[in-house]
């Protein structure tokens, strides 16, 4: 059984999360990550990204817990993990719908190259809305 | 004196106004119950970027000097923009024009002072003045959200970064409690570098590994820390403001209460008055009579 650590979710509205996790995998902006217990300290900025954590029930099976974050950074101790982002959401808390639908339109937007449409907005919001989408299919 | 029908409809009009500020004021009370809810929820998150952005600063002083939001070079001629926070509406008793006349007192040039501003009343107020008005802001729900503050936290760090102006300030009114409030200005930017704070752990701070490095994470998490601070000063204002109504809406309810007791007694009065006359009337018509 692998060891835990403490994983804290620190959001401005809530904090979203705060039990011992066994692992955390993640994106930043260098690449995906996956941290264990008795890493060394690491601060990094996080993309977009499907944030997955693994816990360790009573009987001893990993579950894996999914949520989609979008942008934010993680401060990484040997003992604990506090991921501080601006706004992150349970896969139960989107709406499949209407993150289909940001997706066509930001899509649509960057499709069309209007002049006026803002690149870095339009891309980001695809981004998001496709990490929404990961996050809630099984 | 006056009728006695003049009288009951000035009560009636008395007690309408009445109803109207004491529904006004439990309104308020519920508003500020949420706001002070939201600023609970986010005190954990803002201590945390803030403990972060002051151990990098720490433990890099050229960061500082390379981040183009924390450098104090003067490139404007010493011009200032404030971001002033006001509400929307009147009837908070002094909150708007507490606000405004700090601010107005503690300018020197009006030449070097551009207004950036969030709510109505604050923008009227300097516009009128003739003062250096720029962006507008509108908050359309009474409690502030992230996407709200970081839009007005783009725009104004914008104006330093782009060397319009070379100092941030925020004016908000700090709430101290429900019948006390305090309009202050906060210096946002520069952060001077005495004002951080030593971090009290040495050891941590010298094993922090970053990624990519300092200077990235330093201009991720700075604009962090100033839409927490703005986010701080917004949900404050707006529990001033909320605290301001309540206690102005629960003294005119109280003066309403005044004023109707004062016309009851009158209209007493007056119609006493007028029976006894009446009776007056009729036991001298009947004595007349009997003659």
């Amino acid at each position: 059984m692998a060891e835990t650590f403490e994983l804290k979710i620190i959001t401005p509205e809530r904090i979203m999360y705060t039990n011992p996790v066994s692992r955390v995998i993640f994106r930043t902006t260098e690449g995906e990550m996956a941290v264990l217990k008795g890493h060394i300290p690491l601060t990094a900025v996080i993309e977009s990204c499907v944030f997955h954590a693994l816990i360790i029930d009573d009987s001893g099976k990993e579950h894996d817990l999914k949520m989609a974050v979008h942008e934010g950074f993680v401060e990484v101790m040997p003992d604990r993990v506090t991921l501080l982002t601006e706004a992150a959401e349970w896969p139960e808390e989107i709406d499949p719908d209407r993150a289909e639908r940001a997706r066509d339109r930001a899509r649509g937007r960057l499709d069309s190259h209007a002049p006026d449409t803002d690149m870095r907005r339009a891309e980001l919001a695809l981004r998001r809305s496709m990490v929404r989408l990961e996050a809630i299919r099984k | 004196m006056a009728t006695t029908r003049e009288i009951q409809l000035r009560i009636k009009s008395v007690t309408g106004t009445q109803q109207i500020t004491k529904a006004m004021k439990l309104v308020s009370t519920a508003k500020l119950q949420k706001i002070r809810g939201v600023q609970e929820a986010n005190k954990p998150y803002f201590k945390s970027v803030y403990e972060t952005m002051c151990s990098i600063i720490a433990a890099s002083e050229d960061c500082v000097r390379n981040s183009a939001l924390l450098n104090d070079d003067i490139k404007a001629d010493g011009k200032a923009a404030y971001l002033l926070i006001t509400g929307d509406r009147g009837l908070a008793g002094g909150y708007n024009a507490n606000i405004c006349r700090l601010l107005e007192r503690s300018i020197e040039d009006k030449e070097k002072a551009l207004i950036v501003t969030v709510g109505k009343r604050g923008r009227e107020y300097f516009t009128r003045r003739g003062y250096q008005m720029g962006e507008h802001f509108e908050i359309r729900s009474s409690l502030p959200n992230y996407n709200e503050v970081s839009r007005i936290v783009d725009s104004f760090t914008a104006l330093k970064t782009e060397g319009t102006v070379d100092t941030l300030y925020v004016v908000y009114t700090a709430f101290i409690n429900t019948i006390s409030q305090k309009p202050t200005i906060l210096k946002l930017l520069p952060i001077s570098t005495e004002e951080i704070p030593e971090p009290e752990d040495k050891s941590k701070m010298s094993m922090m590994n970053y990624e990519p490095d300092e200077d990235e994470v330093l201009k991720y998490i700075v604009p962090k820390y100033i839409s927490g601070v703005v986010f701080g000063s917004l949900a404050e204002s707006f529990a001033s403001e909320e605290g301001a109504r309540m206690t102005a809406m629960d003294s005119a309810t109280d003066n309403a209460e005044e004023i109707v007791q004062h016309l009851t007694l009158q209209y007493n009065r007056a119609r006493q008055g007028h029976i006894t006359q009446e009776l007056t009337e009729i036991v001298n018509g009947a004595a007349a009579l009997e003659q």
